[in-house]
């Protein structure tokens, strides 16, 4: 390609659609490129990057409420006062708990493990695009625009009277 | 005075299947998703979520149902501070007894299942008599490819194409000779069939051709084990390029591109 793109992971998908602008797909880790085979440009990127900045803030949040936890089991050794040669075996091992009786453990950090791009299948019509992602089992379906741009189809219309 | 207003709801619109998906494909003109999990369980969904749907709701939580766990022990029964305490924890897990999770509730239909881990999924069409009729094929990681009639009728077998001995991890069908199926799995070897009736028309081994071409690459490959094992990763048909004059949509020829890992 002649651009170079900020992926940090490997390709690992490829879906060719032979639109006017001869779009490759291309998925890596997470995120799903559009490129144009006339000149290897990258034309769009989704999901884009307002959308992470959003995401961001909201693992952010998360996050935070997540500071209160009980402090972890730590273990404490006294230190060896005999010297070397010694082949006293009194030396003991004291374990300190220091969570309180009843609470549980420091429970461990949540996995913010972002679901990677396993399948990526376009229409004939060149109209849809339907990825799918393994972490979380999810199957979506995109809008293809003309200059490459994934929307996810995630919008419904209601209409009423007044 | 009379207007019209239009309100958009922003959902999410992603459908989270039940077990995670081995093999996607297109099938009844595009207006359908088959896909395929690693229980052995073929779905079809709508390709367009319907208005009436809506996926980013949490899948209903079953009722509870009358026979709720009721401990037979009671608090005049049991003495001893041990037993007190079980009671006490049985008592709280019966107040927050774990609700039954409900299927997916976006549509969807369950079309056909393997007993086995399905590795891939193809559709393909035949002409029987005078009319077109749709077909899915599906592999499993126990050497079985199975070809059932399309929906709604993917219930029932066509027939199998037996010839693996280990399992089978990719199909396609030749567009240029559709009556073809090419297939891969953790062989050094690639089969193909005729589909329809499960007829095998040939069985290439290739270990001793990705050997040689090993060895007579240029690069330094003497650190590494020696060949044993291959397993088919990829088939790709590559159609001929028409040639003038001929129907672009006609032509007759072309080759498969096969990667193999090992």
């Amino acid at each position: 390609m002649s651009e170079s793109t900020q992926c940090q992971h490997p390709f690992q998908k490829l879906c060719y659609v032979p639109s006017s602008s001869k779009l490759l797909l291309a998925a890596a880790g997470s995120h799903i490129f559009s490129f144009t085979l006339r000149s290897g440009k990258l034309l769009a990127q989704w999901p884009s990057n307002a959308q992470e900045d959003d995401k961001s803030d909201e693992v952010e949040n998360e996050g935070s409420q997540k500071v209160e936890e009980p402090v972890s089991k730590r273990r404490k050794v006294e230190p060896i006062m005999a010297d070397e040669n010694s082949s006293d075996s009194s030396v003991s091992v004291e374990i300190v708990a220091e969570r309180a009786k009843g609470q549980r453990r420091k429970q461990k950090p949540v996995n913010s493990t972002v679901p990677k791009v396993s399948h990526i299948v376009a229409t004939k019509d060149q109209r849809h695009v339907i990825a799918v992602t393994t972490e979380d089992k999810c199957i979506r379906v995109f809008e293809l625009g003309k200059k490459g741009k994934l929307k996810l189809l995630s919008e419904r219309q209601d209409e009423c009277l007044v | 005075m009379l207007g019209l207003i239009v309100c958009w709801f922003h959902a999410d619109g992603y459908r989270c299947m039940p077990k995670r998906l081995c093999a996607i494909v297109l099938g009844a003109a595009d207006s359908l998703i088959l896909a395929a999990d690693k229980f052995g369980d073929v779905y079809s969904l709508p390709l367009l979520i319907s208005s009436k749907e809506n996926p980013a709701l949490p899948p209903p939580i079953a009722k509870k149902s009358a026979t709720d766990f009721k401990p037979s022990a009671s608090e005049l029964t049991v003495h001893t501070r041990g037993n007190r305490e079980a009671l006490r924890q049985q008592q709280e897990q019966k107040a927050t007894a774990k609700t039954r999770k409900e299927g997916p509730n976006f549509e969807h239909k369950l079309l056909l299942g393997h007993v086995s881990l399905l590795t891939d999924l193809i559709t393909a069409e035949a002409k029987v008599g005078s009319k077109d009729r749709q077909y899915i094929l599906s592999a499993d990681r126990d050497e079985h490819i199975r070809v059932s009639r399309g929906p709604p009728q993917a219930h029932i077998i066509e027939n199998y194409c037996h010839g693996h001995k280990e399992f089978v991890s990719k199909m396609c069908i030749l567009p240029w000779q559709e009556e073809v199926l090419v297939t891969g799995g953790g062989e050094a070897s690639i089969k193909s069939f005729l589909w329809q009736t499960g007829k095998v028309l040939g069985d290439l081994s290739v270990l001793e051709a990705v050997q040689n071409a090993i060895s007579g690459s240029e690069e330094d490959l003497s650190e590494h084990k020696p060949l044993r094992h291959l397993a088919v990763s990829g088939i790709w048909p590559v159609q001929a390029p028409h040639a003038k004059g001929e129907d672009k949509a006609k032509s007759s020829s072309g080759f498969v591109l096969v990667a193999f890992e090992g």
